[in-house]
Formats: structure tokens, sequence, C-alpha cells
């Protein structure tokens, strides 16, 4: 096992090394250098070349590519992240509200579609081809066709003005303490979030439920006479949910992704809000760091569901490798 | 040869097995209804989608207007119309962009020899560990809004799902005693690939397609809703969604932001009912 | 059948949805009442409004203001002083000397006590309050001079301070202080003029040039001053102080026991960051939000129309919206359109242009332009008749005049929003009425360099100023002009506007204002459009004894928050 994961891991670092070599040419083809977007534009009118050039010097600008590379990347490992192009605050902190704020996203919309979707992917394979299947599968499909922002705008609209139940946006207000206050806030965006997820999951549960049921070991522990209800949630539903649950965390590159909108729609200042306040800004600096950080995470999520599902599964550790 | 009779009669079954899913058939009829009515909007509408009278603004839904003006004055129901044409151009065209580099990369992938593959399997792994969206959108604000950069860019990002399903594919053909036969034989590489092994792969590219015009016709909406897709001066269904952000008019002239919702959902819809129908039929497991 | 069932089923709930998403109020046209009044506010209090039932344990007594703004592009701190408009909460925090009284509309004391103007209006002597900032340390005399000095180098209008001795010295990077503001005592700052100047009492009200406590910056370079680290967590003099940052999400401010004025009748203000005005809007209309200026004009009618407790307040301002014309005669990529340095030609486009048209996407807050003052306020000149759109004269004069028919005529601009999409649109249509072709490109980001190529025949844009000479300031701008143009502008403008200035005759000043506008319509650098009212929406059911807000956002405003008040 150990050997497993030292290849993998060492299978990850090039992948690792190539992103960040991307994200510094990208972080290279800004117009202007760290000196000039030190600088607002008046102030920088009236330094002189000769005062330009020496801060360029004293700031290691001048030296080959490669070096400020490897500068750079040293920077990153002790968690200096540039600074904004636009307003000049250091990227880390503008990041250290953002990030808890956007996993929290997450993790609550992670928690209710695997709730949401197990659930009902379960009672679709119990019930196959009744009418609660189709009906679960067709509100599946709805949710993943109807683009998720439209629900936003829907939800705001339907809770936050109409029943005054939940606030109209952003992460936390005056006085709201405790469990129902900070949740009221994260509700609705985590469920917009979940919505294409819940859907996933559904599809996915109720496939494999269908898939455990008819295998022999249900039908012999039918013929031996235990109940339906026994058979689906001693055997089926823990061998049935592992594949789901790994195959959850794959999904996770979409439901970063989803945050962009989600959070402009909601006012939720997460890293999605963020990412998109810097690309209307023309921030670019934070927006490479945000896409570095984003795909890191990616990378890192593959690398655990690869664990996982060696863990639970001896042959992929021992088995040819495909590639895939 | 034998082996073409039975693609025949395989692909009449086929199309059996489809005709006889309700659902699919529903799918289909949606999507050629949506490309269809956008596809002969000058047969529809009289009105230009264009012109601007702000005298009119607003309006509720009439004769002259079926489903009322826009902020500017301008026909709802052409703006849609039209609209709808370069947004179903914009998903199409990327589709089969994005697809067909796939297509290409796979083949070459599955079929060439294991340096091939290695190297570019890890070059299509790079490209997937960055999530499609955020790569999107940071290309988009170097490049600027652009509808043959959104083309483009939707290409690089999405070829990747294509090109593995078509090399594991080609890779469990190349196996097979008929390709064997073809190399004895000495039929080129090339033609292996394009002529045999091409088209046993074509189920999977289908549905893959389908489901990619869906994804991107969603993309482009959820861009131009931000603000970041297509030039505000085009219409196109994400930017009607976006022009009706407002408060103001979703509350108060809900068809404005309903109408493109609708069309894109039934759209979406329909291509996926369509492609579920497919997968019945190509007994591919969604993976 | 399960099928179909099923799907109708689906569909069924989700038609629910988005029937449950129309609002409360069905049918109601969006026509409320406005009061279109520049100088008081008339607040009603209204029935009492219920903040939302999320929030019941907390403390009511305080009041929710967006703050877009105020927070710096990360929302990890305030913008500094000299960088942005700051107001929406800066005059808070932070003081100016003086400041506008919205009723009156005459500038009154704030941080300084008095004024002693000389005769010869050259001497300017403020005495201070015996004001302290939040940290308890006292305001002096040396703090102003300090947080002036820094203006003076930093901001971007530091030429506000063009008059002062001393001041050319400091633009041109020779001195590092400007000689003629000094500090006599502990509580006197004396600013000495080398010119009579009508526009003095500008820097020593706007925000750019509130007062900083020069210990907080002690040993730090001017450059740095904007990046440092007293901006997440500003102390100033204002009646209130930053008692938690809630980073990006909101500030709280407290009310300062120590204030040298009246107490603020508030105890709490909330500064809450929003992206956009979607946001705000919905906040306003969830009763979040209690104040907000320049919202769009419907959407601010619709919210009134939605919450009974929200008002919406309009008030005439010298805001235009324009067309800048590139009259130097090239452009860099080549596509200039020869007819622009017609003056007849700029008159008859001018002239094409359905300015009403435009004004109709903004509801009723905007008025068409004939010069670029407002019609609405006095220092319109009444000879001049209001704009009449006329085609065919349009297209006569444009024929007597050789105008190149098949050449597009190239429109640009640098706001990214629809709404602008939309004017320029309309723009190209006009012009299409009398067979001019036109067409238009956006670029938000590239400004500075299209600025300077001239790579465009028309720019739109927009303007704000206090004083209707300064409209003027666009026909004489060096970028847009030819060599041989400039002696003639400089008298027919540049020497109007530096006679308004230092003039004090207000009889003058308007035949002044009255013939710069007769030149402008005969030179039509500048294309005018439309003016557009400022709009403030108040939630009056929940608070009140907000000022109706200035619209001149080159002075701040007396926030007068003695007079705040929650409603119960």
């Amino acid at each position: 096992m150990f050997q497993y994961f030292l290849k993998r891991l060492l299978a990850l670092l090039p992948k690792v090394l190539i992103i960040t070599l991307l994200v510094f040419f990208g972080l290279e083809m800004i117009p202007g250098d760290a000196v000039t977007r030190a600088f607002p534009p008046d102030q920088l009118r009236s330094l002189t070349e000769a005062q330009i050039e020496a801060l360029r010097e004293s700031r290691g600008l001048n030296d080959p590519a490669p070096v400020r590379y490897v500068r750079w990347l040293g920077d990153l490992l002790r968690g200096d992240m540039g600074y904004s192009t636009v307003s000049g605050n250091a990227i880390s902190d503008v990041l250290k509200t953002r990030l808890p704020a956007t996993v929290e996203l997450c993790g609550l919309a992670l928690l209710i579609s695997s709730v949401l979707g197990i659930l009902l992917g379960c009672t679709s394979a119990r019930h196959k081809n009744s009418l609660i299947d189709y009906f679960n599968t067709t509100l599946g499909i709805l949710g993943t066709s109807v683009p998720d922002f439209f629900y936003g705008m829907c939800f705001i609209m339907l809770f936050a003005l109409r029943l005054k139940w939940l606030p109209t946006g952003g992460r936390s207000g005056v006085g709201d303490t405790g469990l129902w206050g900070n949740l009221q806030y994260l509700i609705m965006p985590a469920f917009c979030l979940a919505i294409g997820l819940i859907a996933y999951l559904m599809r996915v549960t109720r496939n494999s439920m269908l898939d455990v049921m008819s295998r022999d070991y249900v039908k012999t522990a039918r013929a031996k006479g235990e109940s339906e209800r026994v058979i689906f949630y001693k055997h089926c539903f823990r061998n049935g949910c592992t594949p789901v649950l790994i195959l959850l965390i794959s999904r996770f590159s979409f439901l970063v992704a989803g945050t962009t909108v989600i959070e402009t729609v909601f006012n939720y200042p997460g890293m999605g809000l963020l990412l998109i306040t810097a690309i209307t800004g023309k921030d670019m600096s934070v927006a490479m760091m945000i896409l570095l950080l984003v795909s890191l995470m990616v990378l890192f999520t593959s690398f655990l569901t690869d664990m996982i599902t060696a863990l639970m599964d001896p042959r992929v550790r021992f088995g040819k490798e495909d590639g895939t | 040869m034998s082996g073409k009779k039975s693609k025949n009669s395989l692909a009449k079954r086929s199309m059996q097995k489809l005709a006889h899913n309700k659902l699919a058939l529903f799918g289909l009829f949606l999507f050629v209804l949506v490309v269809l009515s956008s596809l002969m909007a000058p047969l529809l509408t009289s009105c230009d989608p264009h012109y601007i009278d702000t005298t009119q603004r607003y309006l509720p839904p009439s004769a002259e207007h079926p489903l009322g003006t826009d902020q500017n004055g301008r026909d709802n129901f052409a703006r849609l119309l039209y609209g709808g044409r370069i947004s179903i151009l914009i998903g199409v065209v990327s589709s089969l962009c994005a697809n067909g580099l796939g297509v290409l990369v796979g083949c070459i992938s599955g079929y060439g020899g294991r340096k091939t593959d290695r190297v570019l399997l890890y070059i299509t792994e790079i490209f997937s560990c960055v999530p499609s969206t955020i790569l999107i959108l940071v290309i988009m604000a170097f490049a600027g809004q652009n509808i043959f950069v959104m083309i483009l860019v939707f290409t690089i990002t999405g070829w990747t799902g294509t090109m593995r399903m078509v090399r594991s594919r080609v890779l469990s053909l190349k196996a097979e005693p008929f390709v064997e036969s073809c190399r004895a034989n000495g039929v080129s590489s090339l033609s292996i690939m394009f002529s045999h092994l091409l088209p046993n792969t074509l189920g999977v590219v289908i549905i893959n397609f389908t489901t990619s015009v869906a994804n991107f016709v969603l993309n482009e909406a959820g861009l131009s809703f931000l603000g970041i897709g297509a030039p505000k001066g085009v219409p196109t269904w994400g930017n009607m969604l976006n022009a009706a952000r407002s408060l103001n008019v979703m509350q108060n002239y809900p068809l404005l932001w309903i109408a493109p919702g609708v069309a894109i959902s039934l759209l979406v819809l329909g291509i996926n009912f369509f492609g579920d129908g497919l997968r019945d039929v190509f007994d591919v497991k969604q993976d | 059948m399960r099928r179909i069932l099923a799907l109708l089923l689906a569909l069924a709930c989700v038609i629910a949805l988005m029937a449950g998403c129309a609002p409360a109020d069905e049918g109601k046209q969006p026509d409320g009442s406005t009061d279109k009044s520049g100088d008081t506010a008339e607040t009603n209090s209204g029935e009492t409004n219920e903040t939302n039932e999320g929030t019941e344990e907390t403390d009511d007594d305080y009041v929710v203001f967006p703050a877009n703004y105020l927070f710096n592009s990360t929302q990890s701190g305030v913008t500094d002083t000299t960088y942005n408009g700051g107001q929406n909460g800066q005059n808070l925090i932070l003081e100016t000397l003086f400041a506008k009284d919205t009723d009156t509309m005459e500038y009154v004391p704030r941080l300084a006590k008095e004024l002693d103007i000389s005769d010869d209006g050259l001497v300017y002597t403020v005495t201070l309050n015996d004001a302290t900032f939040h940290d308890g340390s006292k305001v002096t005399a040396d703090d102003v001079v300090f947080s002036y000095n820094y203006a003076a180098k930093a901001s971007s209008n530091s030429s506000f301070l063009s008059t002062v001795v001393g001041y050319d010295e400091v633009a041109a990077g020779t001195a590092d202080s400007v000689s003629g503001i000094q500090a006599l005592d502990e509580k006197t700052v004396q600013f000495t003029l080398s010119t009579s100047d009508a526009t003095f009492m500008r820097p020593l009200s706007h925000s750019h040039f509130s007062i900083l406590p020069q210990a907080a910056f002690e040993g730090m370079d001017w450059a740095d001053i904007r990046t440092c680290d007293f901006w997440s967590h500003p102390i100033g003099s204002g009646p209130y102080y930053i008692s938690e940052t809630h980073y990006p999400d909101y500030i709280e401010l407290s009310r300062y026991d120590g204030y040298y004025g009246e107490p603020a009748g508030v105890e709490k203000v909330i500064l809450r960051y929003y992206t956009d005005m979607e946001s705000v809007n919905a906040a306003i209309a969830a009763g979040e939000v209690h104040w907000c200026r320049d919202t769009g004009y419907e959407d601010a009618i619709n919210i009134s129309n939605q919450n009974s407790d929200v008002e919406v307040i309009l008030s005439d301002s010298l805001y235009c919206r324009y067309l800048t014309v590139n009259a130097t005669g090239r452009a860099e990529d080549g596509q200039y359109h020869p007819g622009m340095t017609n003056a007849r030609v700029r008159q008859a486009l001018n002239m094409l242009i359905d300015k009403q048209a435009i004004c109709n996407l903004y509801g009723e807050s905007a008025t068409p332009l004939s010069t670029m003052v407002n019609p609405n306020v006095a220092d319109y000149n009444s000879d001049i008749p209001l704009f009449e759109r006329n085609v065919e004269k349009a297209v006569e004069i444009l024929e007597e005049e050789n105008f190149d028919f098949t050449m597009p005529v190239r429109l640009y601009t640098y706001y990214t929003d629809q709404v602008a999409v939309d004017v320029l649109d309309i723009i190209v249509q006009n012009f299409a009425d009398g067979g001019v072709e036109a067409e238009y490109y956006i670029d938000g980001s590239n400004g500075a360099y299209i600025f300077s190529a001239g790579n465009f025949d028309l720019m739109y844009g927009a303007y704000s100023v206090p004083f209707a000479s300064d409209l003027y300031d666009l026909y004489h701008d060096d970028r847009y002009v030819s060599e041989d143009m400039k002696p003639t502008l400089k008298e027919r403008y540049t020497d109007l506007q530096y006679q308004w200035k230092t003039t004090l005759d207000p009889v003058q000043q308007k035949a002044i204002v009255d013939q710069l506008q007769y030149n402008g319509m005969e030179d039509m650098l500048c294309i005018p459009l439309y003016t557009m009212s400022s709009v403030t929406v108040i939630n009056s059911g929940h608070f009140q004894g907000f000022p109706a807000h200035s619209t001149d956002w080159m002075s701040m405003y007396d926030p007068h928050t003695e007079r705040w008040q929650i409603l119960p």
C-alpha cells in the first residue's frame, strides 16, 4: 500500500509543477510588472524612469525568468502569494477569509447533496420503475437542465423577498450568532449548488444499487428468508454506497466551478465571487492565484479519490495500470 | 461482408429501440422544436430584434409582441428566436470542435504506441485537473469578450472527456482480430484508424456530442449572465438573462427572464432526454 | 405513461416555484411618487417595518448602509482617502475641515471651528475645534498640514490646491511640502493663495482632504501610505469609530463618545459590502439596508412600490453624459473620420441624436442636454433653446459640408454595463436615420492607451462637477484637440474659466458661464447627451434624520448624525 501511495505521490509532483509553470507564465503575460502595479497611475507619472529602474533592480525584477520562477515558487511555499494588481493588498490576506467561506459552502452542499442524492437514489432503486422512480429521475434531469443561477434567482425572490424567511445574501450579519444565525446565510446557496450534484448522485446511486441488488449474495439472502428491508439496508446499502461516495469526491471540481455563479447571485463572499470580481476588475494576479489554488485542490482530491479507491479495492493496487 | 450486414441490422435495431423510448422521442422533439424555431426566425416573426424604440419599453404581451418588449422596446420574441441562433451556434460549433479534437487525440493515443499514449494521456490529465469553468473565466479575462474566443476556449477545455472514452474504446478494439487481419493485409494505420476503429466508437462520440452541446449552451448562458461571456450588444440567451437581472425586471416583467430561461431549459432538457435514450441504445454506462 | 405523469408532476413543481416568486404587490405600475427637490429631505415616518425575522435576538439600534466604494478592491480593508470618492461612510469616520449642509447648500464648519478670509481673498485662516482622534490623541494643526501635503502628492484632485503658494513645486516634484500651508499654532492653520480663488472651499471640504492622524504614519514614505496597514482599521475624528471589522462582509461603527460635536443619534452603523447594485436593491427591498444613493431610478421606484417604508428622493445636479469628439485630425490606427474636424459636422451629428429616446432608458430621471449645463439649474443659459432633434436639417448640413457618408463613424466607451451598450445602440440607430454609418466598440481596461492613441471619433463618457464653469474643462483637453486649435480654445474657454474662478462677483460669473455655453454650442467639441438626477433611497420607516444626499461629490456633506434617529 505504501508503495502505491509513494508512486502516486511522485506522479503527482510533476503535474503540480507544470500547473505552477502555466500560472507563472500567465502572470508574466499581465501587462506591467510588480513595480508599475504597486503605484496608482498618478503617482507613477511622478516617478522618473531612473527611479522605476532602481525599484525594479531592488526587487529583482530584472533577473532571468527561471530565477524569478524559482523565487516565486519559494515565496509561494512560504505563503506569500503576491499582491493584487488593483488594490496592492497581499493576496494571502484576502484569501484568508474567502477560502473558509467557500469551504463551508461546498461542505454544506456536499452534505445536502449526499444525503438527499443517496436517499432519493435508494428510493428509486427500491421502487424501480414505479411513479416515484420516474418522478425522481425527471426531477433530477430538470435539476441539471435548468441553469443553477435561475434557481438562485427564484429562491431569493421566494424565500428572501416574498416570505422573508432567509436573508438576501452575504455571509454574516450583525448579531447573527449561534447555529441558525450563521446557517441561514448558507442554506440557499448551498442548496442551489447541490441541485446538480443531487441529480448526478441520484442516478449513480440508483445504478449502483440496482447493480448490487442483482448480485448473488442478495439472492441468497432472499432465499434464506430475510425481509426486503433488512436485505436492502444491511447488504445493498453498504456495498452500493461506497462507489458513490468515491465518485462524490471526484465531482469536487464541478462543485468549485459552480461556486462562481452561485456566490455571485447570492453575494456570498467566497473564492468564486472573488474570482469574478477579480476578472471584471482586471485584477489578474488574484485571478491567477485562485486558478492555481483551485487546480491544486482538484489535483489533491483526485489523489485522495485514488487513495481511497486503492484502500477499498486491492485490485487497483496490484493490477495493471491503465492510466485512467 | 457479413460485418457490414450485421452493422446495418444493428443500426436498424438501435433505431427501433430508440423509437420505442417515448421520453427520448419527446426529447428529440423538444430539441428540434427549439432549433427549428430559431432557424426559421424570419418566418415566425416580422419584428426586427435589433430595432430600438424606447417609447415602447416593457410592453405587456400583445398581438404585435407576443412576449412583450424589453428594456429598449425591442420585441422579446424576436430576440428570443434570433438570440437562440447564436446561443445554439456557440453550443454546436464548440461541441463539434471539442469532440473532434477529443476523437482525434483519443484515436492517436489509443492506436499509437505506448509512448504516444503516455504522453498524450499526461497532457490530458493536466488539462482535466483545472476546472474548466475557472480556466474559461481566466482565459476570457485575458482575451476579451468575443464569440470566437469563447468557442476556442470551450474547445480547449472540453475535449478531455471524449478523448478518454474514445481512447478506451480504441484500446479495447485494438485487440480485436479484425484489426490484426487488416494490418496483415497491409492496410495503413491511418486507414485502420479512420475507416475501421472510428465508426465503432461513433456511439460514444454521438452521446458525448449531445451532452456537450447542452453543457456549452449552459456555459455560455452562465458566462453571459455574469457579464463575461458574449459581448453585450449581441443578443444571446445568456445576455438576455443578464439584462433581466435587476429586481425590477424580475418582479414586474417576468417574461423577459422566463422566456430565455425556459428556452435554455427546454433545449437542454430535450438533449438530456434524447441522450438518455441514446445511452440506453448503445448500452453505455455513464461514468 | 408513468413517465409522462412523472414529467408533468415535476413540471408542476417547477411552475409552482416560479409562481411563488411573483411579487407580493401584483399589478402595480412603476409610477410611485417622487420628490424632485434639491434642498430638503422630507422624511415621513411611515408605518414601522419589521426587519427580517432571521435576526430576532439582535439589538435593533443600528442602521445599515452599503459601502461599495469604501472597501478596497479585495474587501480586506478600507480605501485610503485619496484613492476613491470615499463617500458612503467615510465621512462618518474621517472628517474634513468643512462640509456642505444639504438644507442650505452652504458650507458649514466641521473639524474647523471658524474660517477667516483676508480682504484680498488670498489668506485663509482656519481655527480648529477641540477634537480628538478615536485613539484619544488631540487633532492638531500639524495633522492638518500633514494631511494636505499627503493629498497634494497622492490625490488625483490635488489640483484643487493649484492656487496655493508652493503647490507647483510639489506637483513638479521639487518640493516635499506645500509652503503655502502652515500651522500657525496648535489649533490654527493658514492657507496662502497666489491669486483669489472662488473655488477654494472645494479642497477645504473634499473627501480626499480628510484629516488623518500624522502619528499613525510616523516614518513612512508617502508612497507607502496608500497600502499600509492603517487602512484595515483607520481612525479619524468623526462621530463614529470602527468597533468591529468583519471583512469581507461588513464593518461595524459605534458612536464615538469623545466627539467634539453633538453625539450621534444612532448607536451603531453597519457598513456592508455588496458586489453589485442588484444585491443592494434586493437588500433594500427586504429592509436590510436603510439608505443608498445612485441606485437606478426604475429600480428605486420598484423597491418603494414593494416596501412602503422606502422612499425615493431625486436631486438635480450638474452631472452630464456626453460624447467627446476626437478633433485632433488623426487616430493612431488610421481609421479617423475626417469630418470630425469640422465644427458644422459636429453640430449636425448633435442634431441627429434622439436624446429623448436615450433619456427614456432612465425613466423620468434623465433630461436631454442642449448645452453641457443641466437645463433645470440656474446656471443654464436660458437664451439657448432646448434641444430638438432635426434629422432633415442635419442631413442638409452634412451634405453642404461634403461629409463622407461611406466611412463609418467610430464610437467608443470604457463603460462595460448593459445600459451603456443600449445607449450606443440607440446612437448608431439614430445616425443611420440620417444616412450616417456608425459602429462602436467597448474596451473597459485599455482606456489610457486608447485616449492617447485617439482610436475613436466619438467617445461616450460622463462628468460630474460642482460648478458649471468646470464642465468646459472638457473643451480644451489636450488629448483631443489639434495644435492649431489651442490658441482659440485658450481664448474661448481657459481664459474665461480663469476669470470665473478669480472674480468673486456672482453676476459676472453668470455672464461668463452664459458665454461659455454659447461658445460650446458653436464649437461642439463635446456633444452633450443627457443629465441624470441623483437618486437617493431611504428607508424612512426605520430611520430618519438623514439629509438628502448632496449630489456634489466634490464636497463632503454634513451627515448631521446628531439628527439621526431610529424609529421604534
